[in-house]
């Protein structure tokens, strides 16, 4: 039991690290490399299905894509250019000293897009989750722990979109009409649900 | 039809600029929460360090818990202590220590059954809290940590929108490039890379730090405010004790204990609860770990005399259950032995690091455009390494002289940041606290070793103390880099002055 479970999770480190080797070669060199790059995505699953055989599904998953991440990490350590010699003379642009007043009206636009980004995607995001638990019909602990999905899932794709978009009232009208609708729906028709 | 997508030059623009504005704003209190969730990967270890020379016995006779609980009971009467259940820590792989819990009383408890000393993690309590509510008071913290998951997940699906050339760059490393390309390398790799990690610690951590709004919500709109309806979706209605039930025996551990190895003999048992001890109508509890799988455990309940009232069914049945229960194991890393922990201690590494790159390289980019902010760069160095010197500082001298780990580390902090607001340099302040970080670092280790003696170089604190050590090395091993890289930067200048001025 103990030597299998060593050759199993051998194989299966070896088919990550391989895997990893496979989308460096892929990767880093010159023109597409298709056949290389799917050997490499190939291998990683294999190495998932390895782990899994090894410490179950679930376990396995998880180790697997530790492996992964930390062999990729490994081999760019390994592979990176590192610096020798003395460091580079930095290239700076003199004279370019903001306005007080142009800094501040920047200061004031990234904290109101802050703001924005904090409280409209929260509300955004639990009203979602609650559209989703009092909406959805299936059995309680899905509809709770579903919403609380939902819930933050909207929450943070509300605040990438608060953030990325360059005209702020956007997203803001966005999401507070989203949040007004369905907190109207929710408050229309929360006695037939809570019944 | 050809399902692509190609983001336009004006999109990665704006989801960067999105991207910054989001991180700057975080910056020091999501630092914060990843400094110390890399350490807390380590609880178990570190509150097994704090009281080094505790007993350690993974097999215990159902006996001892019979006397060890009399005596529990026994003490709290004697304190006038409220309590309406026992709580035994079941010595295993994580907590190798029996513990009796009744009310606010905790101690080990002997191989005879008899009580020991309290139960003092006082330190690694600070750890945690710290992570996972700021050290505010938990109905705030933990929420605002919940959030700070949550701009983290904004923060890394920005990150990845905002990458047009990932497969292309997926392994270039420019750290011989200017300061700004090589930051960009770092923070790129990093954040590409270990995104399913950071995404599912951000993930699990705001469904954990936010589950309690939630709850507030849905009880608020569905269940005219009674959270304990949502809770009990999840969870068994604990049992209520009859008013003035009459005393009783305690339940006879033995049987209970015998049938749990007959139940599931392959499960670890971690926890065994009795409610209502020594009354009628008492309950036995038992928690325990499932093999191979990512749940927080299984509970079984049990009537005194060792028959099985029923399991509760985490581990299969329900799968939101499952998917619920599973967050936690998966944040913490305490899944599958020290091995997983060393890599969630690493990738925690990895991400205090994304989150320094990133900051960064706004500040590089800021000086290249010829506005360097100047103070912000001082106070991000001096937090950067003063955190880590602060929590290290917070070990040595709660070991040494009991103070408050809390007040240590956050005057420290707050410290740091306002003098370096006003005094020194970025490279003053960098080196200066990595210095003051290893010094830290070595003295929790020598500390810990004055008052523990050879139990600081076994088991778990062996471990806690190779944490420190380790980090120590790792900040040492960078301070030579920075030095062998600085004369060599001199002494280039020097050998281009001469050769000019001839």
């Amino acid at each position: 039991m103990q030597d299998s479970f060593y050759f199993v999770a051998g194989l299966a480190s070896v088919f990550a690290f391989a895997g990893i080797f496979s989308l460096y070669s892929a990767w880093s060199s010159k023109g597409a490399q298709p056949l290389r790059s799917w050997l490499g995505w190939a291998m990683l699953v294999l190495s998932a299905v390895g782990w899994s055989l090894a410490v179950g599904t679930e376990f396995g998953i998880s180790i697997a894509a530790l492996i992964v991440m930390l062999g990729v990490f490994a081999l760019l350590a390994v592979r990176g250019e590192w610096p020798s010699g003395p460091r580079p003379i930095e290239k700076q642009r003199s004279g370019g000293v903001s306005e007080p007043g142009a800094l501040r009206q920047l200061w004031l636009r990234g904290i109101l897009r802050f703001l924005s980004a904090t409280f409209l995607p929260l509300v955004s995001g639990i009203v979602a989750g609650l559209l989703f638990f009092g909406f959805t019909g299936l059995s309680d602990s899905w509809r709770l722990v579903g919403g609380a999905f939902v819930s933050v899932t909207i929450w943070t794709l509300a605040v990438v979109w608060v953030c990325a978009d360059k005209k702020l009232l956007r997203p803001s009208a966005g999401l507070l009409a989203f949040s007004v609708l369905s907190g109207l729906m929710l408050k229309l028709a929360i006695p037939a649900v809570a019944a | 039809m050809k399902l692509s997508f190609k983001p336009t030059p004006a999109f990665v623009r704006n989801m960067t600029d999105g991207h910054s504005v989001l991180g700057l704003a975080v910056s020091t209190l999501l630092y914060i929460v990843c400094v110390s969730g890399t350490l807390a990967v380590f609880y178990n270890e570190f509150e097994r360090w704090e009281q080094a020379s505790e007993l350690e016995n993974l097999s215990v006779a159902a006996s001892v818990y019979q006397t060890a609980a009399e005596q529990a009971i026994a003490l709290a009467k004697e304190q006038n202590e409220e309590f309406d259940s026992v709580k035994f820590t079941i010595p295993n792989t994580d907590m190798p220590r029996l513990v009796v819990e009744v009310g606010d009383i905790e101690r080990y408890v002997a191989e005879d059954g008899a009580l020991l000393g309290e139960v003092k993690h006082e330190w690694t309590h600070f750890l945690a809290y710290l992570h996972f509510a700021l050290n505010l008071p938990l109905g705030l913290g933990v929420p605002l940590v919940g959030l700070i998951g949550v701009l983290m997940a904004a923060l890394i699906v920005s990150g990845l929108l905002a990458h047009p050339k990932i497969i292309k760059d997926a392994f270039s490393f420019r750290l011989s490039g200017s300061k700004r390309l090589q930051q960009v390398d770092l923070h790129n790799r990093l954040g590409v890379w270990a995104s399913p990690f950071h995404l599912a610690i951000a993930i699990t951590g705001a469904f954990i730090g936010l589950s309690q709004v939630a709850a507030f919500a849905i009880a608020g709109l569905f269940y005219d405010g009674d959270t304990e309806k949502v809770e009990h979706i999840l969870y068994r209605e604990h049992p209520v004790m009859q008013e003035n039930a009459p005393e009783t025996s305690l339940p006879d551990f033995a049987a209970v204990l015998a049938e749990m190895e007959r139940i599931a003999p392959e499960e670890e048992r971690t926890r065994l609860e009795v409610a209502f001890p020594g009354r009628e109508g008492q309950v036995v509890e038992i928690w325990t770990r499932v093999p191979e799988r990512l749940v927080w455990g299984e509970r079984y309940h049990f009537n005194p005399d060792g028959s099985l009232i029923e399991k509760e069914g985490w581990s299969e049945g329900d799968s939101a259950k499952q998917v619920y229960l599973s967050t936690f194991r998966l944040h913490f890393g305490h899944f599958s032995g020290f091995p997983v922990k060393i890599a969630y201690f690493l990738l925690g590494i990895g991400m205090c690091v994304l989150v320094v790159s990133g900051i960064n390289i706004w500040l590089v980019r800021k000086r290249q455009r010829g506005a360097p902010a100047v103070r912000l760069e001082r106070v991000w160095m001096a937090q950067v390494w003063g955190i880590p010197f602060a929590i290290a500082l917070s070990a040595v001298t709660y070991l040494a002289f009991t103070a408050s780990a809390v007040k240590v580390f956050w005057l420290t902090t707050l410290s740091l940041s306002v003098v370096a607001a006003f005094a020194g340099t970025a490279a003053g302040w960098s080196i200066l606290l990595r210095v003051a970080t290893i010094i830290a670092c070595l003295m929790a280790v020598i500390v810990h070793a004055s008052i523990f003696g050879a139990d600081s170089f076994v088991r778990a604190s062996l471990v806690a103390n190779a944490v420190w050590l380790l980090t120590a090395a790792g900040i040492a091993a960078s301070c030579l880099y920075t030095w062998v890289r600085r004369r060599d930067s001199n002494f280039a200048t020097a050998v281009n002055g001469a050769v000019g001025s001839n």
